[in-house]
């Protein structure tokens, strides 16, 4: 009987859930040092807040720099963007200079380029045909390769083509 | 010093910074008389006009059998190296298409790569927390792999981002998941700086992007999951030189303004902004309406900008690939919408290095290059 009920009282024990123990009370060390490494650097925070308060004084507005912004993209040429600023008549001969150099297939500025999936023609010195950007140079001895020239760019001819790329025809008619 | 004493300096300790940055804000609010968009209009400008047939999808390269997470062009010679979930690098000729090496990685977890100055080299890094070096010119192993030159190890957590430090074949910067970035020597495979870390004023999460000014290469500028991007100068690595707020989110994606006066970041907060690198001012908010709810705002991954600053390139979680004009803040195209576009997230992108070619990667595995495919006008 009495083994019988220890038993029991075993089996009742087993199927009681745990019960929660209080944490032993120990030094947090670590959360000390961490807490006095996070006021240390907000004191380093302060500082560095402190000296660009200072410096903030004496900075030129917004505006200035989007003057600078406005300039410099005014400035300078991009291969992506579809329309670019005609220069003056004093600049013509570098206009021509860059439009004769627009044969070669890196040249961006006369809308040249090696992605379009054509071939980059250029009429040698002796009137033969070229090809560049990998493709064979008979794609270029043809009628179509005869109207790609170089052409610069005028008010009535608002568009041009410039070795590999064909736009423009009549224009380079009339200037053939 | 108590623990009590310790947390009563912290909670002053923090009223003060937190009174400090709201009077810096205050203080430049009052220079914020404009923004770029606002002079740009003053000035009489007005938005670039694309056709829909003025950049189209030239090239798609497809190879990749996961998602493209990470993209790179050389200098020169018109070669992408990407990365994906696949666990490969893959060198593309760009102008043909065509693979010429695909290096099977070790550690599969690739997050970024990068081509050496040279072309000669790429590196690539990921969630071993550490950077591999390859040599293309390398003799392939048994396996017909390019094998690992060197393993730059020391960061703590994922590598995030790495560039090389251009014209600097043996300099490398790299972005970690352990808050700092780091300054290798890829020779010696040591680190030469740390930039942040528990004691330097530094990042305080995550830094996920890096971009070295390619007109001074001793500053670049990092952008971190605690939603601001900070400059540094690589001769000193004790400090941030500026911290530019403004972003309510992370910060994915930086990326230096042509002129190196500049940069461009993009967050999850959706907007891409225009900060001034010297003064610290922002200069513009790239933001676009987004329809439905909040819970679908689609996140910047990735920006680029073009060859005159003009153009500012963005990729978004949502598969859009947002052409802004950066002077009137508008959408001019969205390549998203274009024929032969991705059909999932742009996760990277990169122009060319004579700006004549922009290529996206993305979640649907390929990589697209773009140009320009329409007829130049003049004004």
């Amino acid at each position: 009987m009495a083994a019988a009920e220890a038993l029991e009282e075993k089996q009742a024990d087993a199927t009681q859930a745990p019960r929660a123990r209080s944490p032993r009370r120990y030094t947090d060390l670590c959360g000390r040092h961490r807490l006095q490494a996070r006021v240390q650097l907000l004191s380093r925070e302060i500082g560095f807040l402190e000296e660009e308060l200072q410096s903030v004084e004496g900075l030129q507005p917004v505006s200035v720099c989007c003057k600078e912004v406005d300039k410099y993209v005014g400035t300078t040429p991009d291969p992506l963007i579809p329309t670019y600023k005609k220069r003056h008549k004093s600049c013509c001969f570098s206009r021509w200079l860059r439009a004769m150099v627009c044969f070669n297939a890196t040249c961006f500025t006369g809308g040249c380029s090696s992605w379009q999936n054509r071939p980059c023609c250029t009429r040698r010195p002796n009137g033969s045909c070229s090809s560049s950007g990998g493709y064979p140079s008979r794609s270029c001895c043809s009628v179509s390769c005869s109207r790609l020239r170089c052409v610069i760019p005028r008010l009535s001819c608002p568009g041009y083509s410039c070795g590999c790329v064909c736009s423009c025809s009549n224009c380079t008619k009339k200037h053939a | 010093m108590s623990v009590a004493e310790l947390k009563e300096r912290h909670i002053a300790a923090t009223a003060t910074v937190n009174s400090l940055r709201e009077r810096l804000k205050q203080r430049r609010q009052l220079l914020l008389d404009t923004d770029v968009a606002a002079f740009a209009k003053s000035q009489g400008r007005s938005a670039i006009s694309f056709n829909s047939t003025d950049l189209i999808c030239c090239r798609t390269l497809q190879g990749h059998t996961g998602k493209v997470y990470s993209l790179d062009w050389t200098p020169e010679r018109n070669r992408i190296v990407s990365a994906s979930q696949d666990g490969r690098l893959i060198v593309w000729n760009a102008l043909t298409s065509q693979k010429t090496h695909a290096i099977k990685l070790q550690c599969p977890w690739v997050m970024t790569c990068a081509f050496a100055p040279n072309g000669q080299s790429v590196a690539c890094g990921g969630l071993d927390s550490a950077c591999s070096i390859f040599n293309l010119n390398s003799q392939v192993d048994r396996d017909g792999n390019i094998p690992v030159s060197r393993i730059l190890t020391g960061h703590k957590g994922y590598v995030y981002s790495c560039q090389y430090v251009p014209d600097q074949e043996t300099r490398l910067i790299t972005s970690s998941g352990d808050q700092t970035c780091v300054l290798w020597d890829v020779t010696t495979g040591q680190r030469i700086s740390v930039f942040g870390g528990e004691f330097p004023s530094g990042h305080t999460a995550d830094v996920l992007s890096v971009s070295i000014n390619s007109s001074n290469s001793n500053m670049f500028v990092s952008g971190s999951c605690d939603m601001t991007a900070r400059l540094w100068d690589t001769r000193i690595a004790s400090r941030a030189v500026g911290t530019y707020h403004g972003h309510q989110g992370d910060v994915n994606t930086v990326k230096f303004f042509p002129d190196g006066q500049r940069f461009g970041t993009g967050s999850d907060d959706s907007t891409c902004r225009l900060y001034d690198m010297r003064t610290g001012h922002q200069l513009q908010v790239y933001s676009q309406q987004h329809e439905g709810d909040d819970n679908d705002v689609p996140i910047v991954t990735s920006i680029a900008f073009s060859i005159s600053g003009r153009l500012l390139f963005a990729g978004y979680s949502s598969g859009d690939c947002y052409v802004w004009d950066t002077l009137m803040a508008e959408v001019v195209l969205n390549l998203g919408t274009s024929q032969n576009s991705h059909e999932a997230r742009i996760s990277c992108l990169g122009l060319s290095s004579d700006g004549s070619a922009l290529c996206t990667g993305s979640w649907d595995k390929n990589l697209k290059i773009w140009a320009f495919g329409g007829h130049r006008k003049v004004i």
